[in-house]
């Protein structure tokens, strides 16, 4: 039945005219549309195409992964490192400073004795209000600095720095230790 | 609440404060795929505003105080909402066709629309999962952004005393808009002080792009490179480092989210002179200069050339009046309050500056930038495929290239103020470029995708982008009949 509909279409079209009027229609604006189309479609098909290498790629390698190591490839990246010396202990250098935010009197500053400045200043914004005197590993660091800070907190953080608090362990009550650093109450004795 | 709810419901507010903001002005006949969004990121730039206004004024951030203006907002909308000819059962079903304004398409399309719609959520999805397994480790995502948001969260307020104090400026550069650590101080109202989640706002960000992009462009912009305009974004490496990678916490994805959007508006506006898309470029190019000194050199450009259009066009000086303030209300609070506080920002180009360093620099800083734009781990052909749009657009296509030149004016104005910075930086220009000429490079790249999708659509189809200006826009609001 189908067939037949379909076979009586096709007998009772006038094929000439149609393919005339085809012809008309691409002459008069379709024709010219072309080269500007191919142009496009393929641009666009390259520019998708090699998108979807991208993305299959970093599934395959698994997408974290992927886009870590693509950023970390970049030529900005190694700048952009060796300032945020502390990036990947920063999970732990924040439990250190919100222990200090919790127990350290709230009218004291903050002695940190570090090995970088980042620490600092990462410590100085996290504490804000609060003040951090930060003491570097080129200054000179005694006694007399922990005599007057009795009653507040102490921190080192860095091997360096921590190795300089040793010497005081008696008159230092630990509060919290990470891996790169500790936390300290100093005891009012030390006066 | 668990801290995700919580994230989501500050969200939620926004989207809801945007979208009575625009009801309100009358700027939300939009197709329902670009209203959300819109009204989403509205919304978090006016709330970013008004905390700052209110900060300027002395009073604390609290329920009252912030609610309301709002109360104001959304009774002015509920007014606008209230229909002005009697309901019946015909208007409830165009309205019904307007929500869904999908009904005069084909179901080819509508199946499309739900794919890409669908596409965009899932993506959008993943990022926000993948946000939530890496800690924020970028040092100025920290420093000049969350952790400044986290000052303005404990303080409840925009303090005098930490952004004038020279213990913090030293690096904590308290010359920079506000947008970012006041939607970080929003958020955290919600959710308290956490940095790992609060970057599920750069996932939804990166989110907003590509639906901006896919349904923004409805109408205008035939499907096919509709659709390979998602592709690329949603595939582009850069796109899922910044909303979810190690750069997820900068303000270069909002930025470019913003810049985006001011594109976008600025183009639908171009075949389509309606007000309020020229109003919400204007806001956009707004928010642009609220969250980054490179944003400043946008909304300049952006106002130049929304002025010039508009005079060109004729559209008349009531369309300019109601757009400028937007732009100026979003910009103008910080900046005054820098000048009042006497806050210098490190960055300040000048002409003599310029032509001193222009051949000592120049080669390194365009080499530089051009290296970056070249990068396809991370920018995939971008860079490459849209010099050979422009120019096939230029000889295919004439009259749809001369519709979407503002567009391309305004990446050159980008990239223009970029190279001005780098040339008369007071810093080290190695040091500068290393940590920074990537990331001013995607602050561009999603319009430039918006943008090179426009011109391969006028290849594809040249009467795309100037049949709607002649009527109703594809993808807009049907108009509800008139009182008679």
């Amino acid at each position: 039945m189908v067939a037949q509909e379909i076979a009586t279409t096709l007998s009772a079209t006038d094929y000439k005219a149609t393919v005339a009027g085809s012809v008309r229609t691409l002459r008069g604006t379709g024709l010219r549309r072309v080269p500007g189309a191919v142009t496009g479609a393929c641009i666009l098909l390259v520019w998708v195409s090699f998108s979807l290498y991208l993305l299959l790629g970093a599934v395959a390698q698994g997408a974290q992964e992927r886009f870590g190591q693509a950023h970390a490839g970049s030529a900005n990246d190694g700048a952009r490192a060796e300032a945020s010396v502390v990036a990947d202990e920063l999970p732990a250098f924040y439990q250190l400073m919100d222990r200090a935010r919790e127990v350290c009197p709230a009218g004291r500053d903050l002695l940190l004795l570090g090995d970088e400045k980042a620490a600092y200043e990462l410590a100085a914004y996290y504490m804000y209000p609060r003040r951090v005197v930060f003491i570097g590993t080129d200054r000179p660091f005694g006694s007399d600095d922990l005599i007057s800070q009795a009653g507040g907190c102490v921190a080192n953080y860095g091997p360096v720095s921590g190795g300089r608090l040793e010497r005081y362990s008696p008159v230092l009550d630990p509060l919290r230790c990470v891996q790169s650093g500790c936390l300290y109450m100093v005891n009012r004795s030390s006066r | 609440m668990t801290p995700v709810i919580a994230f989501f419901a500050s969200q939620a507010v926004a989207l809801l404060a945007g979208w009575a903001l625009l009801v309100a002005l009358s700027w939300s006949r939009l197709p329902v795929g670009l209203l959300v969004p819109t009204a989403w990121l509205a919304g978090t730039g006016t709330l970013a505003l008004e905390r700052l206004l209110l900060a300027q004024a002395g009073l604390p951030w609290n329920a009252v105080t912030i609610g309301l203006p709002w109360l104001v907002v959304v009774l002015l909308a509920l007014w606008r909402l209230k229909p002005r000819v009697p309901v019946s059962k015909a208007l409830l079903h165009m309205a019904g066709r307007n929500w869904l304004d999908l009904a005069h398409q084909g179901r080819l399309n509508l199946l499309t629309e739900l794919v890409a719609s669908t596409l965009i959520v899932v993506w959008t999805s993943g990022m926000f999962r993948m946000t939530l397994s890496m800690p924020m480790v970028g040092w100025d995502a920290l420093i000049n952004w969350v952790f400044k948001g986290r000052v303005l969260y404990y303080q409840g307020t925009v303090p005098y005393a930490f952004f004038t104090d020279p213990h913090y400026a030293v690096y904590s550069h308290p010359d920079y808009p506000l947008l970012v650590p006041l939607t970080v101080a929003r958020i955290y109202e919600w959710t308290g002080d956490n940095a790992d989640l609060v970057r599920g706002w750069w996932a939804l960000l990166a989110g907003a792009a590509v639906a901006g992009v896919y349904f923004g462009c409805g109408g205008a912009v035939v499907w096919p490179a509709r659709l390979g305009g998602l592709v690329v974004l949603v595939c582009m490496p850069a796109m899922v480092v910044y909303a979810a990678g190690p750069l997820a916490g900068y303000a270069e994805l909002p930025l470019a989210v913003f810049f985006l959007y001011a594109g976008l508006f600025l183009y639908r506006w171009l075949n389509r002179p309606a007000a309020h898309e020229l109003g919400l470029s204007a806001l956009f190019f707004g928010m642009a200069g609220f969250t980054k000194n490179e944003g400043l050199v946008m909304a300049l450009a952006g106002l130049a050339l929304l002025t010039g259009l508009a005079v060109f066009r004729r559209v008349g000086l009531s369309a300019i009046w109601q757009a400028l303030p937007a732009t100026a209300l979003m910009i103008v609070p910080w900046q005054f309050q820098r000048v009042v506080w006497g806050i210098k920002g490190d960055m300040n180009p000048t002409l003599e500056g310029l032509m001193q360093n222009w051949d000592s620099r120049s080669g390194l800083v365009l080499g530089r930038l051009l290296s970056n734009m070249g990068d396809v781990r991370l920018l995939g052909l971008l860079w490459y495929l849209l010099p050979l749009a422009v120019l096939g657009a230029l000889v295919f296509a004439p009259r749809q290239w001369l519709k979407a030149l503002p567009l391309l004016l305004l990446i050159l104005a980008h990239f223009a103020g970029v190279i001005a910075a780098y040339i008369t930086t007071p810093h080290d220009i190695i040091w500068h470029l290393n940590t920074s000429a990537d990331r001013v490079v995607f602050q561009a790249s999603p319009l430039a995708v918006m943008l090179g999708v426009i011109y391969l659509s006028s290849m594809l189809d040249r009467t795309a982008g100037v049949a709607v200006s002649s009527t109703r826009a594809p993808g807009t609001l049907r108009a509800y009949p008139r009182t008679p």
